[in-house]
């Protein structure tokens, strides 16, 4: 048998790879060579290289020598991949591939509980419509310019995909031509979170935001019973009357509902537009403060009887604020002092204000402010209002971040309404007799919901331990905690139901409990299908995907053995707003999770190709992993995190200033933006150095910068990747000294004010 | 750039289309270097600038190693088709000049990318797996460039070419690497064009039409005549 010169420098190439430690492309390249330059210079030394073996001989030697080599190469071949840039490499692909194929729609899921925006891009099409599947209207695209166009849909205007798939085959029309599209389509089962309660009657309310339904829990002495009423458009808060009447905020319908528990009261409804995101009644119920944020952030103050507005207080002026801005709630509660006294919380400002009305002759209203340093994640005042307890992740008075690495620190305030003073802490996250790991945090991480139980109980549900604890109300005497499995997954709100029981609720799980004071369980309320029956559908239908995002909603929630959940800093699937160190020298603002459909890479640098590959290289091997044993768990906590998507912009509900819209999308294109934030997603997914983009700023030349999409940029508290510009205009003026991050030099103010208008309008 | 090219001072009568062949293919890839220079200057923004040449001189240069590589799957597939005899010589020549001016001009786009995109930022091309695969595949054009000329080659004592030649595949692959990791890359593109070239190597496979044809083919495929 006759071995070929290509043959032993293949062989010989090989042995080589597999002594070297560390395996790259660069070595196989230079083992071939090296094998070469051997070969070459020994045995082709003048003569025609001809070696002649047994066969047998032959293939015995070939496999000593390759063998171990392609073994080596077998197991190192993840590593290669990550090193080579290749891994998850199919998952960018596909979503560029998404980008470049035109007409393109994005963003590529489509939500069935609220409003959106999706932007088309049709290279040459001047009249584009979209048609998202049967059961919904055709939606006429809205042209801004360079190709671009926007739809707005409405799931309650424009109706809801028929067919049972969790995949949309869109038709885009452009000037009469159809091509289609995959989406994806989610549609959330009922998820009841915050109830409010009225002890006295037995009766708890809990909106379901993404259902736009109510559920109405009463207990008439041992017995629960339960009934479901619709209401507007996103639910986000109730209060209960004293007369026994509902009052439901909404985000995205213009009215305020107030709803009669019984048959015999008229439903009454009042016009105050979008946003409101919070609702409170008065001790005395006859007032109600609707908390409303979007574009002009305020308290409506209102009567109940009859129902009309009595004042509004606005948040986005004159406030003396640690952040530039207005003040965006996301909470409200009426303090002691009645109709005078109002307490805000505001997760963007990691911070909670109380205003009480000036009764010298100037009027108006003074604030107070505490800043926490963390967002509160839920608040609730006690039952004589002179308390209130906020729940935090860390506490940080001062303003000076705790630097240690990931640091969180679950606890519980307990807020002196009077004083406006932090009287007493209660630290949450601990261990316990059920930890499998050294040092494993097994108890009270992210408490989620708190309500006052009895005359001087707190309640207090956790979402990432899965556990409820009962309080006393100084946050003095050791928590009686409900040790026992708990009922439900990932609870997050809670309500006292009178007689010594308590309702919890699970939005991750679509259903409800109650308790008794013992914490054994009076009654298991079922709002949304069984996992069993979810299961049993067939592959591909949407109660098929409503199982994976539940399980994956459950898993975004759960804590690993560390302490640290998504939820954790990724607030009700958002952003806590607040720095972290997560291991590089500047303090980094936490990212949002929505709208992150489509855009792979993730992180700043994108470093994350996949999602799923947080689990694998944040989760477990920082985070120390789970408790529970989860089948599958990255793939679906990475198919819950592709269901959310972006916030809602407040522009959306106004009338539209088309004309200034197009003229920044020109100034976008002059400026050159698209060559990164390339339309509609406006971005190209690629990562670009950053000593390229800013050279008077970063000398780091291995600092890659993942381009992030500018849809939603209305959301974010500060930009660039290490945060150093606070707003958008810092952005184009301050921050890119050399003209390198866009032509911004280009352009005169009027396009320059036009093209910040688009960017808040996305 | 595959296969031996003896150059002897005077081109003989046989080796004159030879030298035609491969001087258009250098003209072509030198007027396509000077387009690429002139529609640069036309661009106002500095930054587009140079992304401009950084990017056409690239794609300029996998082209030229695309074809490269195409060039005997595509003789052979019109041999196969066609029946007809083709010059083995001419289409080793036109290989060799689309290698050399492949590899001159990744080194354009190298050079021009290193020292202007990037700064001269050593550790970025060290640190991204995208800029090591480019400049991998520079290296091997580099070498495959330097063992392109017999006398060369016969100082070097290069015996084993073919093997070493061999290696513009990897150069392909690791182009093809560079592409797609490179930001600015269109990969549907990318994509589409190496399932082209695939499916033109396959042509590698295609029996010999034949037997006057191969000879003559494998006639002038020979570095001695």
């Amino acid at each position: 048998m006759k071995l070929s010169p290509q043959t032993l420098i293949l062989t010989l190439a090989l042995a080589l790879c597999s002594v070297w430690p560390t395996p790259e492309l660069w070595t196989w390249l230079g083992a071939y060579f090296l094998a070469w330059l051997i070969l070459n210079y020994t045995l082709g030394s003048g003569r025609k290289v001809k070696i002649e073996v047994r066969p047998w001989i032959a293939v015995a030697l070939a496999s000593l020598l390759a063998a171990p080599a392609l073994a080596y190469l077998w197991r190192s071949a993840d590593l290669v991949a990550r090193r080579e840039g290749l891994r998850g490499l199919e998952v960018q692909l596909e979503d560029r591939i998404r980008l470049e194929t035109t007409p393109t729609v994005f963003p590529p899921v489509i939500a069935g509980d609220r409003p959106q925006n999706v932007y088309l891009h049709a290279p040459g099409g001047s009249e584009v419509a979209l048609r998202l599947a049967d059961g919904t209207a055709e939606l006429a695209g809205i042209a801004l310019g360079q190709d671009l166009f926007r739809v707005e849909y409405d799931p309650r205007r424009h109706g809801i995909p028929s067919a049972d798939s969790s995949s949309l085959e869109a038709e885009v029309v452009v000037d009469g031509s159809t091509s289609r599209r995959a989406l994806r389509y989610v549609r959330w089962q009922p998820h009841p979170r915050s109830p409010c309660t009225d002890p006295e009657r037995g009766t708890a309310v809990v909106p379901s935001e993404e259902t736009d339904e109510v559920f109405l829990v009463r207990r008439s002495g041992e017995r629960i019973a339960m009934e479901t009423l619709g209401v507007g458009d996103g639910p986000s808060g109730c209060a209960v009357l004293t007369q026994g009447r509902v009052a439901v905020s909404h985000r995205y319908d213009r009215f305020l509902q107030v709803m009669p528990t019984s048959q015999s009261e008229a439903e009454q409804s009042l016009e105050l537009g979008p946003f409101q995101v919070a609702v409170a009644a008065s001790a005395d119920g006859a007032h109600l403060a609707v908390a409303q944020a979007g574009n002009r952030p305020g308290i409506v103050l209102l009567s109940t009887d009859p129902l009309a507005v009595v004042e509004r207080i606005p948040l986005d002026e004159g406030l003396d604020l640690h952040f530039a801005g207005g003040l965006e709630p996301d909470g409200v509660h009426f303090g002691r002092a009645g109709a005078d006294q109002i307490v805000v919380t505001s997760a963007r400002h990691r911070a909670i204000f109380r205003l009480d009305r000036d009764t010298s002759a100037a009027g108006g209203w003074r604030q107070t402010e505490l800043y926490l340093g963390r967002p509160a994640v839920t608040s609730t005042l006690s039952r004589d209002r002179s308390s209130l307890y906020v729940a935090v992740t860390d506490y940080r008075p001062d303003g000076v971040e705790h630097r240690g690495n990931h640091f969180l620190q679950d606890q519980i305030l307990r807020i002196d309404v009077g004083t406006w003073q932090v009287v007493n802490r209660l630290l949450t996250g601990r261990r316990s007799e059920r930890q499998d790991y050294p040092g494993g945090v097994d108890r009270g991480v992210s408490p989620m919901g708190m309500a006052p139980f009895g005359e001087d109980g707190l309640l207090v549900v956790f979402a990432g331990s899965e556990e409820a604890w009962l309080l006393d109300t100084d946050l003095v005497q050791p928590p009686t905690m409900f040790f026992r499995d708990f009922d439900l997954v990932a609870p997050f709100g809670v309500a006292d139901l009178g007689g010594g029981v308590w309702l919890a609720t699970s939005p991750a799980g679509g259903s409800m409990a109650t308790y008794d004071s013992q914490g054994l369980l009076v009654e298991y309320l079922s709002v949304s299908p069984t996992d069993g029956e979810l299961a049993a559908a067939p592959p591909g239908s949407l109660l098929r995907q409503d199982l994976d995002l539940r399980s994956g909603e459950r898993a975004f929630f759960e804590t690993t053995r560390s302490g640290i959940s998504c939820q954790s800093c990724h607030l009700h699937g958002g952003t806590d707003f607040a720095p972290h160190d997560i291991g590089q020298a500047p303090l980094l603002h936490t990212l949002t999770t929505r709208g992150l459909a489509g855009t792979a890479p993730y992180l700043r640098d994108g470093s994350f190709p996949r999602i799923r590959d947080l689990h694998f290289d944040l989760a477990e091997p920082l985070y120390r992993g789970y408790r529970r044993r989860l089948e599958n768990r990255p793939t679906l906590l990475e198919s819950y995190v592709h269901a959310l998507v972006s916030e809602t912009n407040p522009a959306l509900f106004e009338p539209r200033d088309l004309e200034t819209e197009r003229a920044g999308l020109q100034a976008f294109a002059r400026a050159r933006c698209d060559m990164c934030h390339t339309l509609p997603a406006f971005t190209n997914l690629s990562r670009h150095g950053s000593r390229t983009l800013f050279p008077e700023h970063d000398a780091q030349p291995t600092l890659f910068l993942d381009t992030p999409s500018l849809l939603a940029v209305h959301t974010k508290e500060d930009f660039l990747h290490d945060g150093r510009a606070h707003d958008l205009e810092a952005v184009l003026e301050e921050f890119n000294e050399s003209n390198r991050h866009g032509d911004t030099e280009r352009l005169d103010a009027a396009e320059k004010r036009a093209l910040l208008h688009l960017l808040r309008s996305l | 750039m595959t296969n031996a090219d003896p150059s002897p001072a005077r081109p003989s009568r046989s080796q004159r289309p030879r030298r035609r062949v491969a001087w258009i293919a250098y003209g072509t890839a030198t007027a396509a270097t000077l387009v690429i220079w002139a529609v640069d200057w036309s661009i106002p923004w500095v930054a587009e600038r140079e992304l401009w040449l950084s990017r056409a001189s690239g794609w300029a240069a996998c082209t030229a190693l695309a074809l490269t590589l195409s060039m005997t799957p595509l003789s052979r597939a019109f041999v196969w088709a066609t029946a007809r005899p083709i010059s083995g010589a001419q289409i080793t020549a036109l290989r060799r000049a689309l290698g050399i001016s492949s590899a001159w001009l990744a080194l354009l786009h190298g050079a021009w990318s290193f020292v202007v995109y990037l700064d001269a930022a050593w550790t970025a091309v060290s640190y991204w797996p995208y800029l090591r695969a480019g400049l991998a595949a520079l290296v091997v054009l580099l070498v495959l460039l330097s063992t392109s000329f017999a006398g060369f080659n016969r100082r070097l004592r290069i015996r084993l070419w073919k093997p070493l030649h061999r290696l513009s595949y990897i150069a392909g692959l690791l182009v093809f690497q560079h592409l797609l990791l490179a930001p600015f890359a269109p990969k549907r593109l990318v994509l589409g064009l190496v399932a082209l070239l695939l499916c033109i190597e396959l042509a590698r496979f295609l029996p010999r039409r034949s037997k006057g044809v191969e000879e003559r083919d494998r006639e002038a495929c020979d570095p001695a005549t």
